[in-house]
C-alpha cells in the first residue's frame, strides 16, 4: 500500500490511540498558576502506575541512599511541574503503544531500546548545550522514531517487507519505507504528534531529525535529536531497523556550538543516564 | 564512562564522578571529590550503597582477560566497518573512537562484574 496522504492516513486509523482523559485533566492543572503541588498531585494519584512512577523518579535522583521520598506533592516539588509534564506524557505515549507482539524476527522493543537511548543521550547533549528544557529533549529523543511503531502496529504487512528490504537491499530503513509505502517514518511521526496537538519543538524533532538542515524552526532540538540518533547507534543501543549510522548534518553541528571533545564527555555519561530513566524501560518490554 | 560500583567494592583513591545530594537537594559530596578511607567510611555510615564513578578502558588496573581479546577486536572492526564511508570526518571519527572505548569498556565491566 502506498500511502498518498500521511494526514489523511492518520485519521483513517480506526482504532489510533487517543491521550486519555488523566492526561488533559493533568495538563490543566499544571498550566494553571494557581495550582499548588497538592492539586497536581490529586489527578496524579489517581493513577497509580504514573504516581509510582513519579516517586520512584524523585528517589533516583538521591542515589545511593534508601527509599527516602514517599508522598506524590514531595516528589512534584522535586521534580518540579515541567519533568512531570514529561514524564506523564512519556509514560502515556508508551501505555498506548504497549504489547509485544514480534513481524518475523523483528521485536518493537528494540526500537523501543533505541528510542529510549536516544532520548537519555538527547538529554546529556542538551545538559551539554545548556538547552533551555532538558525534559523536552529527553521526550523528543524518546519519540522520535514513533512513524515506525506507527507503521509496525496499523501496517504489519508492509513494516514486514520493509525490514526484508532493509536485509535484502542493504539500504537505510527511510528509504525502504519510501519504497515500500511512499512515505518514511518521520512524515508519519509527526503527523501523528500534530494529530495529538503535542508542542511544535517536539513535531519539528520528529520531522526533521534525519534532514536537520530542513527545520526553519527549533533547530537546537532538531539538532541534539539528530546527534543523538547518530550516538545511539553508534553504541550499538536497541536497534533503529538498519544498522547504517546517519552522517552528521553540518548546519546542525554548528548550531550546537559544541567542541568535539565534548563528545566523549558525552559518550561517558550515557549509561548512568539510563540508568536515571530505567523507569521507562518497563514499559518498554 | 560513568557507571555504578557498590560502595562496599571501592577501594581508596576513587574520584566521584556524580554529585551526591540528599532529599531535599542539598549538595553533600560535590563530584571530583577524591574519596579517601574516611570519606568512604563516612558514606557507608550514611547509608549510601552504591556511587557513580569514572572508568576507561584505557586505564585499567588489571589486565585485560585473554578471553575478551577477541570480542574487543570484533568491536573495533564492526565500528570501523559502519564508520567507513564517513572517511574520517572530524565529527564522526570522534564519535567512532568514543563508541569503540564505550563498547570495550561495558564489555569489560560486564565481566569483571559478573563474579
Amino acid at each position: 500500500m502506498k500511502i498518498e496522504n500521511v494526514q489523511d492516513f492518520i485519521r483513517q486509523i480506526e482504532d489510533l490511540p487517543t491521550l486519555p482523559d488523566l492526561y488533559f485533566k493533568f495538563r490543566e492543572k499544571i498550566d494553571d498558576p494557581k495550582a499548588s503541588a497538592n492539586d497536581v498531585a490529586k489527578v496524579i494519584s489517581s493513577d497509580q502506575a504514573i504516581a509510582s512512577a513519579i516517586l520512584r523518579v524523585a528517589n533516583s535522583a538521591f542515589y545511593g541512599f534508601m527509599r527516602r521520598i514517599t508522598n506524590v506533592p514531595h516528589a512534584i516539588v522535586i521534580i518540579g511541574f515541567n519533568g512531570i509534564h514529561h514524564i506523564v506524557l512519556n509514560m502515556t505515549v508508551l501505555n498506548l503503544f504497549k504489547g509485544k507482539n514480534n513481524i518475523g524476527d523483528f521485536n518493537i522493543s528494540k526500537i523501543w531500546e533505541h528510542s529510549l537511548a536516544t532520548a537519555a543521550i538527547a538529554k546529556v547533549i542538551a545538559r551539554k548545550v545548556n538547552y533551555s528544557n532538558l525534559e523536552e529533549s529527553f521526550t523528543a529523543g524518546l519519540l522520535h522514531d514513533i512513524g515506525k511503531v506507527i507503521i509496525y502496529k496499523y501496517l504489519p504487512q508492509e513494516f514486514r517487507e520493509i525490514i526484508e528490504e532493509v536485509k535484502k537491499s542493504d539500504i537505510r530503513i527511510r528509504d525502504a519505507e519510501e519504497k515500500v509505502i511512499g512515505v518514511d517514518h518521520t512524515d508519519i511521526g509527526s503527523c501523528l504528534l500534530m494529530e495529538w496537538n503535542f508542542p511544535k519543538s517536539l513535531v519539528s524533532a520528529v520531522a526533521y531529525h534525519l534532514n536537520p538542515f530542513l527545520a526553519k524552526e527549533n533547530i537546537q532540538i532538531v539538532s541534539i535529536v539528530h546527534l543523538a540518533d547518530i550516538i545511539s547507534r553508534a553504541l550499538e543501543i536497541g536497534d533503529g531497523g538498519d544498522s547504517k549510522i546517519p552522517m552528521i548534518c553540518e548546519e546542525a553541528w554548528n548550531s550546537l556550538g559544541m567542541l568535539v571533545e565534548d563528545i566523549e564527555d558525552i559518550v561517558s555519561e550515557v549509561d548512568s543516564e539510563l540508568d536515571a530513566s530505567s523507569i521507562f524501560r518497563e514499559f518498554i518490554r | 564512562m560513568i557507571i555504578k560500583k557498590r560502595i562496599d567494592d571501592l577501594k581508596e583513591g576513587v574520584v566521584l564522578a556524580k554529585d551526591i545530594v540528599n532529599e531535599n537537594g542539598l549538595l553533600l559530596v560535590a563530584k571530583g571529590t577524591f574519596l579517601d578511607e574516611k570519606l568512604l567510611s563516612l558514606l557507608k555510615d550514611r547509608g549510601v550503597k552504591w556511587v557513580y564513578v569514572n572508568v576507561n578502558i584505557k586505564e585499567l588496573d588489571q589486565p585485560l582477560p585473554k578471553e575478551l581479546e577477541e570480542e574487543c577486536r570484533n568491536i573495533e572492526e564492526r565500528i570501523e566497518k559502519k564508520f567507513k564511508e564517513f572517511d574520517d570526518h572530524y565529527v564522526m571519527r570522534k564519535i567512532a573512537n568514543s563508541a569503540k572505548e564505550y563498547l570495550k569498556t561495558r564489555l569489560f565491566y560486564n565481566y569483571v562484574d559478573k563474579d
